[in-house]
């Protein structure tokens, strides 16, 4: 699956009699980066499921008018970003949160999260990234965890690559001092 | 050759947390991507009906309420139609009465009128003078203007 390039799959989505298929090996090509994005943001797998669903959803009616100038990889991310920030957003609204209790409420999670199995350490570093600004925590994890350029973060995020990279710097001290300190 | 930049930008920014790298403390269900794929295509299908059938869920609902709507406006509209009266509101008799009431009640005002402005003490001495109507209307006029309408000059004289 991994071998089909994205031109080849848009290629195999336009003209093939199966676009089905082609979007199915897109599918598998960027379920997990996809997943994992979202999952750092959203912290719950629950969560994460229907927002990576409905990503791939907005994907599906969305490729027909996708023109190449940007990379399916990066029109994927950043679909994905939108959702999982506009479900962050959601909640604050619907609960009348401030970002302190998001934040809270995502550590709690995290903390109760069968599916995390980090020791001591690993869960004072993730305290730490979810105590970021919500771009700041963005940029770190795209560039910590997916290691990404701050060329393709730019272009996800719409954002110059100067303001990401301070942005960058500025969270990777706030977080080793978090992780220093507590 | 990417993974060397990030790391060594780490390495210079925050030494700390490039130890900490590289290990990822989430996991996912077991087969959970390998049953997403199919999952998602559930969704997509189901999506694309419900799309399909918004007329029918969404759209036709509307519809029934807003021709309820205008239906009842116009049943309301054609009952109150109906209920304004299309003949006079008042019989012969009650109208010569009306009439004669108003006649009456004209009369009596100027009457009224004569007296405040003539000031008589009784009615022979009234019906005894005779009256240049002219003069009775100029005077009541320049009264009225006085009073009412034309603000007081300092020139004029009082009386």
């Amino acid at each position: 699956m991994e071998h089909y390039s994205d031109e080849q799959l848009l290629e195999l989505f336009h003209n093939s009699d199966n676009p089905n298929y082609a979007f199915n090996l897109l599918i598998k090509k960027y379920q997990e980066k996809v997943y994992w994005h979202v999952r750092r943001l959203v912290i719950d797998h629950e969560d994460t499921n229907d927002i990576v669903q409905d990503v791939f959803v907005k994907a599906w009616k969305g490729l027909d008018r996708f023109r190449a100038e940007s990379g399916l990889f990066t029109w994927l991310y950043r679909i994905a970003t939108n959702e999982a920030l506009t479900f962050l957003k959601n909640k604050k609204r619907r609960f009348f949160l401030p970002w302190q209790d998001v934040e809270n409420t995502l550590i709690q999670k995290m903390e109760s999260d069968v599916y995390f199995n980090g020791d001591e350490i690993q869960k004072k570093l993730q305290k730490a990234i979810l105590s970021l600004p919500e771009k700041q925590r963005i940029v770190f994890n795209m560039r910590y965890y997916d290691e990404l350029k701050y060329e393709e973060i730019s272009q996800i995020l719409d954002t110059s690559e100067g303001a990401l990279k301070a942005s960058y710097h500025h969270a990777a001290k706030k977080v080793e001092d978090y992780v220093k300190n507590h | 050759m990417k993974n060397n930049d990030i790391n060594k930008e780490l390495r210079d920014l925050a030494p700390g947390l490039e130890k900490l790298k590289g290990e990822n403390p989430f996991h996912a269900p077991a087969d959970y991507f390998e049953a997403l794929p199919e999952s998602i295509s559930h969704r997509i299908h189901s999506t694309t009906l419900s799309k399909k059938g918004a007329f029918g869920f969404i759209t036709l609902p509307r519809l029934a309420v807003i021709t309820t709507a205008v239906l009842l406006f116009a049943f309301m509209g054609y009952f109150f139609y109906q209920r304004m009266p299309s003949e006079p509101y008042l019989t012969e008799a009650e109208q010569e009465l009306f009439d004669n009431h108003l006649a009456w009640y004209s009369n009596y005002q100027t009457d009224a009128y004569y007296d405040i402005i003539m000031d008589f003490e009784n009615d022979s001495e009234m019906t005894e003078m005779v009256f240049d109507e002219d003069e009775v209307l100029e005077y009541i006029l320049s009264y009225t203007e006085y009073y009412f309408d034309v603000p007081p000059d300092a020139s004029d004289e009082l009386w």
